[in-house]
């Protein structure tokens, strides 16, 4: 391909810098010299992908590799697109411009359901078939990784192999692999025969679905001797030895996380029913303040960045956060780096983090109740009291915040108008915290945001058997919330619940949803996850076409013994910890903590000392 | 100790903002561990002033800036050591101290040389760019926020020069206004020729726009910003580091 004439295009379209690459600490090597070309592909616009830790460490960790070479794609805007199609410019990498149809992998990162039709669309664009069938050993081998590859069924037409849990370790393992296959001239298949063998490493293609009458599956079996009946997710178990890279590239623009991000630790011991990222990256494993600061001088030293978050699913969890807090700020007042923590659970949230933090910079700050009544809290395993909210935000306000975002669901098991109620209730209790503190010591300009998303029940978590809330059924619970959030100080967002919906389809589909989102592709779906371009409409023409009920993915009801397409991925949490979970949060039983008491989750199977937490 | 910076920005970089260049270079001279002053208030954030920003897709070997740093630091040293820690596409040329009063540079500059290169021309361009200049009355058509307007550009042109004509390409060497009160933007100049060509599909052509210099009227003479170096700099030659 001409590159002049890419560059010009690249000059024609709006926020060209999605396009242009040769950022700071971008790897440039020479494709020559290496033995595998991997192109590590986000399906989404290039503000969001760049912002994602996993493709960082993974875009690193491949390139310390000498005999690979890892580039990044992204998905391009529609207006980008139509210029590609126009000038028969294929889907490039950012790094060497080069068509990603001629590199070895094309590996995709699952971060979202709606990110599928991406998939497609960039498959497409770079003029490798769709359908793993039609693809021949002239084209890369697709592979896929990230949350939403525990229930990859959905994708299974499309995708080469997925890759189980944290890649820190087994694409390693799999690039090797791929290495020898290729020196010994061994075709696709036996690759792929091959890695099935690889812990954690799921081919599709490899197992046989059949269902019953009903359409609900009936079993799920290997098709291949030697290839495993269950897939256990790989765990990098001491994080002070995983590899972090030292370096990261640092964005020309402004992306949706402009900032260091440093992992304190993986996996969450709080057990929130809804959440699956709670119960699938467990156990929890920490990295050492120690570890954690040397990493930061690194990467402050290494990148130029004015702010570091320390990210985790609950920071507040990090049991040295007090000292590290401390000793971040020592380093780095002078040099005026900001210090944000996101995902604070506001039970861990203490006042002298707060003003800790104001000390350099103001960031935002977020509470997740989730839930609007203790009742509810308690059915969703959400220990956060209202007391906690309100000593928290009233601290907060007389530290001199004005500005606080609640975030809640609609939807959750058993929720009654009461809940919907307590939403408004709690955003009116955080109005009085703020008239509450002395008029000299708030800031001026209360300014509250309330979000509702709804409630997606997603696999792998106790509300794997619960239907989802029709769609207006959401929309009437949203129109209440609007009429109940309707006071001074207070906005209210909500989500999409059409886009809910598919999501809800999605994240509990089998491998007959494939069909669909061909379909619905083929319709003009892509960035479903973005407003302006979602197709609601497309996608219900799409599953009518082939045949699909897409209610009986998002609003059945499951059976306590139903098979789930899922079930021979072993995420570590048991089936029967599940659904235990489950029958507890119907009669508002609290589990608690794993840090104060193991509740069986079934983590320690894997092996002695997974949980060194406790 | 105030700086003034020249320095590049190349073709890897053409299509960054304005925005994004000033956030590049404020990450740059943290990883250079420059003692910036920075600017009081909420958010501090390095003191820098930029002299004319660029538009989005123009190369430039002519940018200027201005810097305030803490602590005095040799202005060679701080280029050096800058272009260790910038990224492709940037390089700082030169550097001189200036005076602590003087103006900004935003407010001296008052013109810019450009070099707009038209790849694979109408062999006929030669004419139309004589015809083109030598109208009484030059009218672009200015698109805006609020619609478009006309406006005679002539007096903003302060230099029209063909430098070299081929079947690859046309460069057009130009001076043009470009202070705080007139400005004339090469892109508008250059659509202005293609609609004086009577071509509609511009979209077809190829052509690259590339900022030689940038220039303020000093003591009746037209100079480049680092005449503003006080003592010895002002003769200082640049070396490569």
């Amino acid at each position: 391909m001409d590159k002049a004439f890419l560059d010009f295009i690249i000059g024609q379209v709006s926020k060209p810098v999605r396009y242009i690459g040769n950022e700071y600490n971008m790897i440039e090597k020479n494709p020559k010299d290496v033995d595998i070309r991997f192109a590590f592909a986000f399906p989404d616009v290039y503000e969001v992908g760049m912002s994602h830790l996993g493709m960082k460490i993974l875009y690193h960790l491949i390139n310390e590799r000498e005999d690979a070479y890892c580039e990044r794609v992204f998905a391009p805007w529609a207006d980008m697109e139509e210029k590609m199609r126009k000038y028969n410019i294929p889907l490039f990498a950012l790094e060497t411009k080069d068509p990603v149809s001629e590199f070895d992998f094309l590996g995709f990162t699952l971060q979202y359901e709606m990110s599928y039709s991406n998939i497609l669309n960039m498959l497409d664009l770079a003029k490798i078939p769709l359908l793993w069938m039609e693809r021949t050993e002239a084209h890369p081998i697709v592979i896929v990784g990230g949350p939403c590859a525990y229930n990859v069924e959905p994708l299974a037409d499309f995708i080469d192999l997925a890759v189980m849990g944290e890649a820190e370790e087994s694409i390693n393992e799999l690039l090797d692999l791929y290495k020898e296959c290729k020196g010994k001239g061994f075709n696709k298949e036996e690759f792929l025969l091959k890695a099935a063998r690889i812990k954690g490493v799921y081919v599709p293609r490899f197992y046989n679905v059949e269902y019953d009458s009903e359409g609900i599956v009936r079993s799920v079996t290997p098709t291949r001797p030697d290839v495993p009946e269950r897939i256990q997710k790989r765990i990098v178990m001491d994080l002070d030895k995983a590899y972090f890279p030292e370096k990261l590239i640092v964005p020309y623009t402004d992306i949706v996380h402009d900032r260091i991000m440093l992992e304190l630790f993986r996996g969450c011991t709080r057990g929130c029913r809804f959440c699956q990222a709670g119960m699938i990256y467990r156990p929890v494993r920490e990295r050492s303040p120690e570890k954690l600061l040397e990493l930061a001088d690194k990467l402050i030293e290494n990148t130029g960045y004015e702010e570091l978050s320390l990210s985790s699913l609950s920071s507040g969890d990090y049991p040295h956060l007090e000292g590290l807090i401390k000793e971040m700020m020592a380093r780095y007042q002078k040099k005026r780096i900001a210090l944000s923590l996101p995902s604070l659970r506001i039970d861990s949230f203490a006042k002298e983090y707060v003003e800790d933090i104001q000390n350099v910079r103001k960031t935002g700050l977020t509470f997740a109740p989730e839930a609007g009544t203790q009742r509810l809290r308690n059915v969703i395993n959400k220990g956060v009291t209202e007391v906690d909210l309100t000593d928290s935000v009233r601290d907060a306000f007389e530290s001199g915040w004005n500005s606080v975002k609640l975030y809640f669901m609609i939807g959750l098991p058993t929720e009654n108008e009461d809940d919907l109620q307590g939403i408004a209730d709690l955003a009116k209790k955080v109005i009085d915290c703020y008239f509450s503190v002395d008029k000299d010591k708030r800031q001026k300009g209360l300014n509250i945001t309330v979000s509702t998303s709804s409630f997606v029940p997603k696999a792998f978590t106790p509300f794997q058997w619960v239907p989802q809330d029709g769609i207006e059924q959401l929309r009437s619970k949203q129109k209440l919330l609007q009429s109940k959030l309707k006071m001074k100080y207070v906005k209210y967002n909500w989500h999409d619940p059409e886009l809910s919906f598919l999501e809800a389809v999605f994240a509990r589909g089998d491998r007959r949803l494939g069909k669909a989102l061909l379909r619905a592709w083929q319709l003009g779906a892509k960035f479903d996850g973005w407003a302006e371009m979602f197709k609601f409409d497309s996608w219900m023409t799409a599953f009518d076409e082939v045949g699909l009920d897409p209610h009986f993915y998002a609003n059945r009801e499951r059976s306590k013994d139903e098979i789930f397409p899922w079930d021979h991925i072993d995420v570590g949490v048991t089936k029967a910890f599940l659904w235990n979970e489950y029958q507890k949060a119907l009669q508002g039983e609290f589990t608690q903590d794993c840090r104060v008491h193991c509740s069986g989750c079934g983590l320690r199977r894997l092996g002695e000392g997974v949980c060194s937490c406790v | 100790m105030r700086l003034i910076v020249q320095y590049t920005k190349d073709d890897t970089i053409k299509y960054i903002s304005h925005l994004d260049l000033v956030r590049t270079i404020q990450r740059a001279l943290r990883r250079g561990n420059i003692p910036i002053t920075y600017t009081q208030g909420f958010n501090p954030h390095p003191k820098l002033a930029f002299a004319a920003p660029l538009s989005v897709g123009i190369t430039s070997q002519g940018e200027y800036m201005d810097v305030s740093l803490e602590e005095p630091m040799n202005p060679h040293d701080f280029c050096c050591k800058m272009n260790k820690v910038l990224p492709k596409g940037i390089e700082f040329l030169k550097a001189v101290e200036t005076e602590h009063n003087t103006p900004s540079l935003m407010s001296l500059v008052e013109r810019a040389e450009y070099d707009i290169h038209i790849f694979k021309p109408n062999p006929e361009i030669e004419r139309h760019l004589e015809n083109f200049i030598n109208q009484r009355e030059i009218i672009a058509e200015k698109h805006g926020k609020k619609g478009s307007k006309l406006l005679d550009i002539k007096e903003m042109i302060h230099r029209f020069q063909v430098k070299e004509v081929n079947s690859q390409e046309a460069i057009i060497n130009v001076i043009l206004s470009a202070g705080s009160e007139k400005s004339l933007n090469p892109e508008l100049l250059l659509n202005t020729i293609f609609a004086f060509m009577g071509i509609e599909n511009w979209e077809s052509i190829q052509y690259k726009i590339h900022r030689r210099n940038l220039f303020i009227h000093q003591n009746g003479q037209w100079v480049t910003p680092l005449a503003l170096g006080k003592g010895e700099a002002r003769v200082e030659q640049a070396d490569h580091c």
